[in-house]
């Protein structure tokens, strides 16, 4: 080896990091390290291809870099992150404070600023053992897919190791992170616990049930500082990115107008909120005015949701229906969490000439005193249907 | 020499690779860190205040054609001032070059080489620009503008490659850390435009001496416009730097960048076009005061001067031994030293100059027509 160059053969590429409160020490590191496919033959004799792709290696330490160099001594190669797809914080780490993690890793070269950010429900270390896809071997792979979901449910949002780094040291709003868990499948239930009809339920859950183990994202997890202060719900992020415009697609269940015991499905395809706040008397005052563009799922024998007046019923229950998730997620956020994470600051920042005036008005403090006044107005454009559109 | 005169293009390179080298390292940063949110504003401003400051040294220039600052200082006060003059560039050049190439190195190892020895990088650096520098003064400026153009593209494809990610809404609040601060002290911050140093020597240098003014607003023009890109992308991008927190911004701002899945690690060619970046601003540097020094001291061969320039820069980057003493150095002693040789020293120069040669034309004028009115 040339002094300071090492070949692809003595590095040991990390997938993923785990962080958990340690118990001798202030941390315990878990690197998932992916095996290179020649040495995944030899430890599986050169047999199926079902053995890992990846071995995890814990090392309790003080630091995150102290922790590096204690594994660079065990393994006889050297630990290299530039591959690094997540970053696993436990619950228990992330309500102590994470801050001086992050800013450690955001230091680190190696460490991309595109790595995601996940808070466990479980033990950091735990999350990594399971998790293993169902469908994909090569653990990096399988975990940008894993965030890649993201896209197609709008249950939870695809948080970097930047965005994160970027809340935290913003006075427009709070940081946020993804929330994860391990989860209990059947492969006769791949709903786990979340089998609520209600999707406000959605969330994510520990559950040991189920004959196969994997991880689910869903949901996120809200900060205030660098602290781990509360969680938002599938539906709760739905309605926290319709908010923040950074809506893509969601599929939403709400209560059928026209059958108590029955919900229909919509298909939510676009939706932006036009917000504003304004300082009265030294109270935030925010209004946010939500417009959804959607499409109806559900049919049923009897039922004709085309007409005028059926479909003008839908888009009634459907505001009330957000309007009622919108104004809880506002109120939770703002007294709750008292974390704005829908970051309504960059709104209000436009009140005030200079940086100072800015922050001797403490945003990030008054957000809970807030009062909020939320309008929705929905619009079925079509049934999504093969038999009848509008 | 005509083999040695510049197009217009050729000369408005030279003098943005100078800001270009300083923007790729902490110059958006340092604005940012002593305006805030107002950074925007104060560049168009500092920018204003730069094209200004040009139509008067383009009209301070128009008695002396085909004259360079030496030369005035030679009008003015002999050979003595000519010297100081020259010392003072070579000097002040040298040093900031010197910096300059050790900062970069420095981020090079921090990024890549963290094995590395600095000095030796540094060394590399000189000993390319000395070689490129002894095939000759038009090859260095024609690799410069090749390189000044491709380094320009990146700078645009950081700007919209970042674009998906920025919050319009971080220009707020307007007037950043203050009025006095945006407008007042903010007025320091045109050190940004140093590169004009070129502009008080590239006149005998030019292929046709009118455009002079054209070189001038155009380079003035496309160094705003890229120092407002960088600025407005950092400002946009990230929350923290407005705080004062040191970093590599630009760099940092590469890493962010996703050019789809296929090009997500984009950060490494960008360092590679630096790299070009900072041997061309080297190899400009060396070979124009090569230029004066040959001038003034009355040598015949260019090489013993590359080799003693090249040698000063490398003794420059090797006086501060600490990452603190080279932020302290690029932000103060770069900046004071710039705003004094740039803005004031050369100015007052030039002033002098155009008074005496105005004052002598008056008097020759007004003798002519005493002379014609006695005859009458």
């Amino acid at each position: 080896m040339a002094n300071g160059v090492n070949s692809i053969d003595e590095l040991a590429y990390v997938v993923a990091i785990g962080f958990d409160v340690g118990e001798n020490s202030n941390l315990k590191i878990s690197f998932q390290i992916n095996m290179p496919s020649s040495a995944k033959e030899q430890s599986s004799g050169g047999e199926s291809s079902e053995s890992s792709s990846s071995v995890i290696n814990t090392v309790e330490c003080n630091s995150f870099d102290v922790g590096v160099s204690l594994l660079n001594s065990y393994l006889s190669k050297k630990v290299n992150m530039t591959h690094c797809k997540y970053l696993i914080f436990s619950e228990e780490l992330a309500s102590k404070g994470i801050g001086n993690y992050i800013y450690s890793l955001k230091n680190n070269v190696e460490v991309r600023p595109t790595c995601n950010i996940l808070i466990s429900k479980c033990s950091a270390n735990y999350f990594l053992e399971n998790s293993k896809s169902v469908i994909d071997e090569v653990a990096a792979k399988y975990f940008s897919l894993e965030t890649s979901s993201e896209k197609n449910t709008s249950y939870t949002e695809a948080i970097t190791l930047k965005d994160f780094f970027c809340d935290l040291s913003d006075s427009f709003g709070s940081p946020y992170a993804i929330l994860g868990s391990v989860n209990g499948l059947d492969s006769n239930n791949v709903g786990g616990t979340n089998s609520s009809l209600d999707d406000k339920e959605y969330t994510a859950k520990e559950s040991d049930t189920g004959t196969q183990k994997n991880i689910e994202n869903l949901g996120l997890a809200v900060f205030k500082d660098d602290k781990l202060v509360g969680e938002l719900s599938g539906l709760e992020t739905i309605t926290h990115l319709i908010l923040s415009n950074r809506f893509q697609n969601a599929t939403v269940n709400i209560p059928s107008p026209f059958n108590d015991s029955n919900y229909i499905s919509l298909y939510i395809y676009s939706a932006k909120s036009r917000n504003s706040v304004q300082i009265l008397n030294g109270t935030p005052y925010i209004k946010c005015n939500v417009n959804l563009e959607m499409k109806l799922l559900s049919s049923s024998q009897n039922a004709n949701y085309m007409t005028d007046e059926n479909k003008k019923l839908i888009e009634e229950y459907t505001n009330s229906y957000f309007l009622a998730h919108i104004n809880n997620y506002l109120y939770k956020t703002s007294k709750e969490f008292q974390a704005d994470v829908c970051k309504f600051g960059k709104y209000a920042v436009r009140h005030f000439l200079t940086l100072n005036s800015w922050n001797n008005y403490d945003w990030l403090n008054k957000y809970q005193d807030s009062f909020f006044k939320a309008t929705v107005n929905s619009n079925l454009s079509s049934s999504y249907l093969l038999m009848e559109t509008e | 020499m005509n083999s040695d005169k510049l197009n217009t293009i050729e000369a408005t390179f030279l003098v943005i690779i100078v800001t270009l080298a300083h923007i790729i390292l902490n110059l958006p940063n340092t604005i940012l860190s002593s305006v805030g949110s107002s950074a925007i504003i104060n560049v168009l401003y500092i920018s204003f205040l730069t094209f200004m400051f040009f139509l008067i040294i383009n009209k301070l220039f128009s008695p002396f054609p085909g004259k360079d600052i030496l030369d005035i200082s030679e009008y003015i006060g002999g050979k003595t001032l000519k010297i100081i003059t020259n010392i003072l560039y070579t000097l002040s050049l040298t040093f900031t070059c010197g910096i300059l190439i050790l900062d970069f190195s420095e981020m090079l190892k921090l990024i890549y080489f963290p094995d590395a020895v600095v000095p030796f990088m540094v060394g590399i650096f000189l000993l390319t620009a000395v070689i490129v520098n002894k095939i000759g003064f038009k090859n260095v400026v024609k690799v410069n503008t090749l390189i000044v153009f491709v380094v320009l593209i990146t700078v645009v494809i950081i700007f919209i490659a970042s674009f998906s990610n920025v919050d319009y809404q971080r220009i707020f609040p307007i007037m950043g850390k203050g009025v006095n601060e945006t407008f007042i002290s903010g007025i320091l911050n045109i050190y940004a435009f140093s590169g004009l140093i070129y502009l008080y020597l590239i006149k005998p240098n030019l292929k046709n001496e009118k455009d002079y003014k054209k070189v001038g607003i155009a380079s003035i023009t496309l160094s705003s416009l890229y120092l407002l890109l960088s600025v407005a992308s950092l400002l946009l991008l990230f929350p923290f730097l407005t705080t004062g927190t040191e970093t590599l911004s630009i760099y940092m701002s590469t890493r962010a960048i996703k050019l789809g899945k296929f090009f997500e690690r984009s950060d490494a060619l960008f360092i590679l076009v630096w790299i070009f970046a900072f041997l061309a601003y080297l190899s400009v540097i060396i070979s124009y005061l090569t230029k004066i020094n040959k001038k003034v001291w009355n040598v015949k061969h260019s090489s013993p001067i590359i080799y003693i320039i090249a040698l000063m820069t490398l003794i420059a980057s090797l006086i501060p031994t600490s990452s603190e003493q080279i932020r302290f150095i690029e932000d103060y002693i770069y900046k004071y030293l710039s705003l004094f040789v740039v803005f004031v020293y050369s100015f007052i120069i030039l002033l002098i100059g155009y008074l005496k040669k105005t004052n002598y034309m008056a008097k020759r004028r007004n003798s002519r027509k005493s002379i014609i009115n006695i005859k009458h």
